[in-house]
């Protein structure tokens, strides 16, 4: 950690270089001169006390000089120079040097560098639903008009191209992760294989050694606020203790000054540090990763500039909901009482940091990768593939849905229903089923809740197995969400339920890479769900079992595994939602043969293939978020990566393009004509961040009348990513107040008229299989 | 399923400018010693992994500060959450010796330790190397004086060390790992939560509406 004193040194501050981006912006399109505002919200940046200086020991020294430090950050102005982006470029090849003549005219240049157009454009249009071929003509038109408006872009596109050729006539075809500069590019990376890349830069490794700590892009601590280290992404204790002690120095400095300001973050040099700080935890990321950087924009939002939390401080967010799943607010209040020196590591389970591994690298990758800690441990190295989650983070914790008909979901629902009320019956009397043996050894099991299991006899015994029961949910092999239950007063915040089926995903795939003898287990979960009730604990049952309908049987095939997920409210109902999940499994597989064969067929084609489904295979991929039920789907991953690099690579890509697309400044722009009657258009009703609404508020805008209420504001970002093996990826972007369309498509097979009617046409399969894609509302009881 | 863990402790050591803080931890942690003096700017942290006598692993997590006055604005980062604070002193200097009982006190104030009567610290008078000459004159009856003192008395385990010829540096440290440790098991018995995570509230499905409490 240098310091690096560039606020004072540049005689340039901030504002010019505001002016600076403004004179790019007037150059390259007229339209993008609304985006200026924005500049206006920086803050002074904060000049510290010069003798808060903090020696590392023999880690390194930083002199603390606080000069780059914004204290309420957000906007950082640091970020906003273009340093970083030109040392970058020089370093590069001819090839960043023409990347630097394109322009982009979003604040966050420096982060896409080699983004030539990126144009957003706003639209309000007062007309009806069936205006959707006027629809298709205005945005080609509109995009057009973008584009034309480059023409420096399309001039670069074709020498780019050249350019990449002759750099590196080697890997002309070979894409590697080092593609469209989505990581920080080193000359000497150059040779190294792809594998090679990312064990050096990405994998997660708890090595004792510096420079292997130092490589990697991003970091993540979570510390108590004595400085003592609860979890870190990577390095051992001993690399990391020194920062620790910094941190812990940094914050409370600034939480000593009179003001008792909090530090959020600080940029400089080509890292992002974001500071969370929840007393008595710490919570720290740091990034070297240029998507990350990117401040975090909400496509909804149509006045974007209210939005200004970043990226990182949202994973933050995520991880401490995490450490609240597990341990709950009081609990981490109570241990920490009158004794700042307490060790949260204590009740922490080996288990719980694995999570937090996979959750950090899932969100900000898209796929966990672990350096194998021995030579024979290769159980925990299989990447594991966790793009829905990377989405879900993307998307404001939108869900991901199974694509399942329409019946077979109202039948899963009414299964969920039905298997709640089944009664406890008489002592004699058998269970309906009983051919899976239950293993008792919970691995999650923290706390010695089993204990306090009692036999199936015990609370009542005239009720029913699922009394306790207040929320089922059913997912697929991926953990997508088939179906759900829940009862009318209560609901499950997606941020609550994210954790959950990340903590199922995460204990799968460790599971499915044991290849135990001893089969699936059922577990038992106590579980906080810090937005439902963060005093207390639920208790997640989940198994999970497996459709294979009759003819199957006879077979050794495994059937299609599903997952039980059964949320009760009593510690000591183990028992009867182990019934309840039988019960489940007996109207799942066995009650109606008709119905297991039909589930089982719907489930062996879960994905959405753009080429068999919707056949508009110029898309190579996308992502369609409904916003009345926070839901999303995606298109097949397989697609997008066919014959192009490995899975690993290409979800990287994916999650690049994403962030990019999703992230760009969206500016509303509105028509001079249309624009006096925009004023009102914020209140979108998007707050509907639950599983299962209360009201299922998409029902009631299905169709089209109600347009006028909420005005229709639809938005669209279009960016080209120049690849070094001259295959350029178009992103684009289209949202409306019931959706949010993103794609992404090879610009060598698509002109902007094909992409924009090829867009309409994903969007209106995905309305018009709505009740295929989203679930609406579920079971209620 | 926590014998795998170490139990971490953060050590503070605290002194005068130029008693040989940072040799001492140098020394500890690395085995070397510099005859060039530098002033510790701010802190320096350090992580250290024993063993102590009954086989229990301990990192120490050593947090050396500045001795000098102007750095001392660090003051509660610093101190808060410590385990056990180390005060030092040099053999040679009197002036340090009659300083410890503020550092302790300094500690104390700072740290805002749940019970200051019983928080383990312990003495390190550093340089015996240096020449007897030296030394301060009668140091052992000024010693006993300030530690058996009955107000505010400074009545801990007293190390005399040489961070320069590594003698006695490795025992001060174990002895600090241990009281640290001892009284963190205190701690642990009379605050024992991990009876009270089964003790979770349980909420209740029929309360209607109150499931959203937060």
């Amino acid at each position: 950690m240098e310091p690096e004193n560039r606020e004072s040194s540049s005689d340039s501050p901030s504002h010019d270089n505001e002016v600076e981006i403004s004179k790019e912006n007037t150059k390259s399109s007229p339209v993008s001169k609304v985006l200026l505002p924005e500049g206006k919200k920086r803050n002074p940046s904060y000049v510290g006390d010069p003798t808060t200086a903090v020696d590392m020991g023999n880690v390194s020294t930083m002199s603390m000089a606080s000069n780059n430090v914004s204290p309420k950050m957000n906007v950082i102005p640091a970020q906003k120079r273009n340093i970083p982006r030109s040392i970058r470029s020089d370093q590069d090849s001819d090839v960043a040097s023409e990347f630097q003549l394109s322009h982009s005219q979003n604040g966050d240049d420096d982060i896409v560098n080699n983004e030539s157009s990126n144009v957003e454009e706003n639209v309000e249009e007062n007309d009806g639903d069936d205006a959707d071929e006027d629809d298709e003509e205005d945005l080609h038109n509109i995009l057009n008009d973008l584009i034309r408006h480059e023409p420096q872009a399309l001039y670069t596109t074709a020498s780019q191209s050249l350019a990449a050729q002759n750099v590196a006539p080697t890997s002309s075809n070979a894409s590697t992760i080092l593609d469209y500069n989505i990581f920080p590019y080193n000359e000497s990376d150059s040779e190294l294989s792809e594998n090679s890349l990312i064990s050096k830069y990405i994998s997660v490794s708890k090595n004792d050694s510096n420079s292997v700590f130092h490589s990697k892009y991003k970091q993540v601590f979570v510390l108590s606020s004595a400085g003592k280290p609860i979890y870190s992404l990577n390095g051992s204790d001993g690399v990391i203790m020194g920062y620790m002690g910094l941190i812990t120095t940094i914050v409370s400095t600034f939480e000593e000054t009179k003001d008792h300001e909090e530090i959020k973050s600080i940029t400089y040099d080509d890292c992002k540090i974001v500071i969370m700080n929840r007393s008595p935890l710490i919570l720290v990321a740091i990034t070297k990763i240029g998507y990350e950087k990117m401040q975090l924009r909400k496509a909804a939002d149509v006045e974007a500039d209210i939005d200004d939390q970043s990226i990182l401080s949202r994973q933050l967010d995520t991880l401490y909901n995490y450490l609240l799943s597990m341990i709950s607010k009081p609990m981490i209040t109570k241990n920490f009482h009158n004794r700042m020196n307490y060790d949260l590591r204590k009740i922490l389970t080996p288990l719980d940091f694995q999570n937090l591994d996979s959750i950090v690298m899932k969100i900000t990758y898209g796929i966990s990768i672990k350096e194998p800690i021995s030579t024979e441990d290769t159980r925990n190295t299989a990447p594991d593939i966790g793009f829905g989650v990377f989405a879900s983070e993307l998307l404001d914790s939108a869900l991901e849905c199974v694509k399942l008909t329409n019946t077979t979901r109202t039948k899963l629902n009414s299964i969920l229903l039905s298997s709640k009320k089944v009664k406890i019956p008489k002592p004699a009397e058998d269970g309906p089923s009983a051919y899976q043996t239950i293993t008792d050894s919970i691995p999650f099991l923290k706390a010695s809740a089993a204990s306090d299991i009692n036999g199936p006899t015990s609370p009542s015994a005239t009720g029913s197995y699922g009394d306790d029961l207040l929320f089922a949910i059913l997912l697929d092999a991926n953990c997508k969400i088939m179906s759900a239950m829940k009862p009318k007063h209560h609901n499950l915040k997606n941020e609550d339920l994210k954790i959950l089926l990340t903590l199922i995903s995460n204990q799968q795939h460790l599971t499915r890479h044991t290849k135990s003898e001893e089969g699936i287990l059922d577990l038992w979960i106590p579980i906080c769900m810090p937005h439902f009730n963060c005093n207390g604990f639920l208790y997640a049952f989940v198994k999970t079992i497996f459709v294979k309908p009759e003819d199957l049987r006879k077979t050794s095939s495994p059937g299609i595994p599903t997952t039980i997920v059964l949320l009760s409210s009593s510690k000591n109902s183990f028992f009867h939602m182990q019934e309840v999940s039988k019960q489940i499994e007996f109207r799942i597989n066995q009650k109606m043969p008709s119905f297991t064969s039909t589930l089982y067929q719907e489930l062996s084609t879960t994905t959405i293939s753009i080429f068999r489904d919707i056949h508009v295979p110029q898309i190579k991929h996308f992502i369609y978020k409904s916003r009345s039920s926070n839901q999303f789907v995606s298109s097949d991953i397989e697609e997008f990566s066919r014959g192009n690099g490995t899975t690993t690579m290409n979800i990287l890509k994916l999650v690049y393009f994403y962030s990019t697309l999703h992230n760009t400044r969206a500016t509303p722009i509105r028509n001079t004509d249309s624009s006096s009657s925009s004023g009102g258009s914020t209140g979108n009703g998007a707050s509907n961040g639950n599983l299962l609404p209360a009201k299922s508020a998409s029902e009631s805008n299905g169709s089209s009348s109600n347009s006028t209420s909420t005005g229709r504001n639809k938005k669209l970002t279009y960016i080209k990513n120049f690849g070094r093996n001259g295959e350029n990826i178009i992103c684009f972007m289209l949202c409306s107040d019931k959706y949010e369309f993103y794609c992404l498509c090879d610009d060598r097979t698509i002109t902007t008229q094909f992409l924009i009617n090829h867009s309409l046409k994903i969007i209106k399969w995905c309305e018009k299989n709505r009740k295929r894609l989203f679930i609406d509302a579920g079971a209620v009881f | 399923m926590s014998s795998r863990k170490k139990t971490l402790l953060k050590v503070i050591i605290l002194g005068d400018s130029g008693v040989g803080k940072t040799s001492l931890m140098q020394q500890f942690v690395n085995s070397k010693f510099s005859h060039q003096y530098k002033a510790t700017i701010g802190a320096d942290f350090l992580t250290k992994e024993i063993t102590i006598d009954n086989g229990k692993q301990v990192t120490l997590q050593i947090w050396d500060t500045a001795g000098q006055e102007r750095f001392q604005s660090l003051g509660v980062a610093f101190y808060r959450g410590a385990d056990c604070c180390v005060l030092c002193y040099d053999v040679t200097n009197e002036k340090s010796l009659n300083n410890l009982a503020s550092w302790k006190d300094e500690f104390l104030i700072q740290s805002n330790a749940s019970n200051p009567a019983d928080f383990p610290f312990i003495i390190i008078g550093n340089k015996i190397d240096v020449d007897e000459s030296k030394k301060i004159p009668s140091l052992q009856k000024k010693l006993n004086n300030i530690t058996n003192n009955q107000l505010g008395g400074l009545n801990y385990p007293v190390f005399e060390t040489s961070a320069k010829d590594a003698i006695n540096v490795e025992p001060a440290f174990e002895v600090v790992a241990k009281m640290a440790l001892q009284q963190e098991e205190l701690n642990d018995a009379g605050n024992d939560v991990n009876d009270d995570y089964n003790d979770a509230i349980n909420i209740h499905l029929e309360s209607e509406g109150s499931g959203c409490a937060c």
